[in-house]
């Protein structure tokens, strides 16, 4: 049995900018929507088919420490809220290929960001979500 | 426009390099992000002092 276990290599671009220092969690949701395509004289619901093709509905969700240093955290992040961007995932730094595919995520929307996360005696953290946007995924 | 690179977090490039906006592929974004971030700062086109005359010689 061949699993993953993330140490220390994964890599992520938000907007060409190397985060992957900064960052302590990423999830990326492939979504394509459910579109239900039960007719009569089914006798159990349906869901899609060869010839439908519905709308990606993508996230990803990434934890950063915050840092207000320059080309840091908070400087990189806060002009992305309310555009459009793109974000870049792979499993390794390694070159992509087959067993270190990468995720590309373009056109994804950032709603909100938390610039103060503050608690007395922790690390600033922010975690974001961007919504939107395709994604694709290259093995070469 | 060419750009220098002044951080060394931008994908695949070094504090220092000169670039241009399809060095960075597809971004959705403008470099003018990039820009405020302390990223990239623009690079200014210098003007010769002198004129050169590129007239052959007889």
């Amino acid at each position: 049995m061949s699993t993953t276990v993330y140490l220390s290599n994964p890599t992520i671009t938000i907007n060409s900018v190397d985060l992957q220092d900064q960052c302590t969690s990423a999830t990326v949701n492939y979504v394509l929507e459910q579109l239900e395509t039960t007719a009569f004289g089914d006798t159990a619901r349906k869901f899609g088919a060869s010839t439908v093709t519905s709308l990606q509905n993508n996230t990803v969700e990434v934890e950063l420490y915050q840092s207000y240093a320059a080309t840091e955290t908070e400087a990189t992040i806060f002009s992305l809220v309310g555009i459009q961007t793109t974000l870049v995932l792979k499993p390794t730094s390694a070159a992509v290929s087959a067993t270190n595919p990468s995720y590309t995520l373009t056109g994804a929307y950032l709603s909100s960001h938390t610039p103060i996360n503050a608690s007395l005696g922790a690390l600033s953290t922010i975690t974001l979500t961007f919504s939107g946007g395709v994604l694709t995924k290259a093995v070469a | 426009m060419d750009y220098e690179v002044t951080s060394n977090r931008l994908n695949g490039h070094s504090r220092g390099d000169i670039i241009r906006e399809a060095d960075l592929g597809d971004l959705t974004t403008d470099l003018v992000f990039l820009v405020e971030a302390g990223h990239l700062s623009p690079l200014k086109v210098k003007k010769s002092a002198k004129t050169i005359d590129t007239d052959a010689k007889d």
